[in-house]
């Protein structure tokens, strides 16, 4: 098995979609490092490898969650959106989106991490069979899942036609 | 224009997977042809899809700029197997017995 090459092709995207699952680009970053420390050491026999590497640092996510928010917490007056902050641009700019990314947050965090898994490996373009693949559910059921968390989100954020974009 | 009264909308999940490109050839022609006729069914499809795309632009907000930053630029090398230790230890050991024989 080509690492190098899996990790080339995999990891950006993963951590992009385990940042997007926790907020915490630490922790997603750990967590890309152990997937794939488990790739060399116990390769997936069905699944596709980047299936596969989405379920497995998913799982090491959640379990090493609350140990990480108990550190984040640690960090006073450190907002968890401050660890993910790029430099400041323009101070307004900077104002807006940091409450746009507030409420992205806050609405995704309204999900059950399966919903929030499926909406989000959707979000990379797997298809329906590899999202129940990795969330333990059946391929029919994909649909109504990411119809569901849809509605759940479009509550709380300008998702649908006709409102502000 | 509204399709006939027997026939029925297509649910919200099966518009989601029309959208996704989930049909079998069939199935997509089937929906396909309901939604040229039935301006409800539209109109559910392009909040679906609508939802979407604004989502994705919405979740793009959440990315780090820097990736690399965070990231190494190569996986991490493979972990020591559990018993290199003690094999290591014994070879050292097994090494002084050879060198003083």
């Amino acid at each position: 098995m080509d690492v190098e090459r899996l990790y080339r092709e995999h990891s950006p995207v993963l951590f992009r979609y385990l940042v997007r699952f926790s907020g915490d680009a630490e922790a997603a970053a750990d967590a890309v490092q152990e997937a794939f420390v488990r790739l060399v050491e116990r390769p997936p026999r069905q699944d596709g490898v980047r299936t596969w590497l989405f379920r497995v640092a998913t799982n090491l996510l959640r379990e090493g969650g609350r140990t990480r928010t108990r550190r984040l917490r640690l960090l006073a007056g450190r907002p968890l959106d401050a660890l993910l902050s790029d430099p400041p641009g323009d101070p307004a700019e900077e104002l807006d989106r940091d409450e746009r990314r507030r409420s992205v947050r806050a609405a995704l965090e309204t999900l059950s991490p399966r919903d929030r898994m499926a909406l989000l490996m959707r979000a990379e373009g797997f298809s329906h069979r590899e999202i129940a693949e990795a969330t333990g559910t059946t391929t029919g059921s994909v649909g109504t899942i990411v119809n569901r968390a849809l509605a759940k989100l479009a509550a709380a954020l300008p998702l649908d036609p006709g409102g502000p974009p | 224009m509204t399709p006939s009264t027997r026939e029925e909308h297509v649910s919200r999940d099966d518009l989601l997977r029309w959208l996704d490109g989930e049909c079998a050839p069939g199935e997509r022609a089937r929906i396909g042809g309901h939604l040229e006729r039935c301006a409800a069914c539209m109109t559910t499809l392009e909040t679906l899809r609508t939802r979407s795309e604004r989502l994705d632009g919405l979740l793009r907000e959440l990315d780090v700029e820097r990736p690399g930053d965070h990231l190494p630029r190569r996986p991490p090398a493979r972990r020591a197997p559990r018993w290199s230790a003690p094999v290591r230890r014994a070879a050292v050991v097994a090494g002084l017995l050879v060198g003083a024989a």
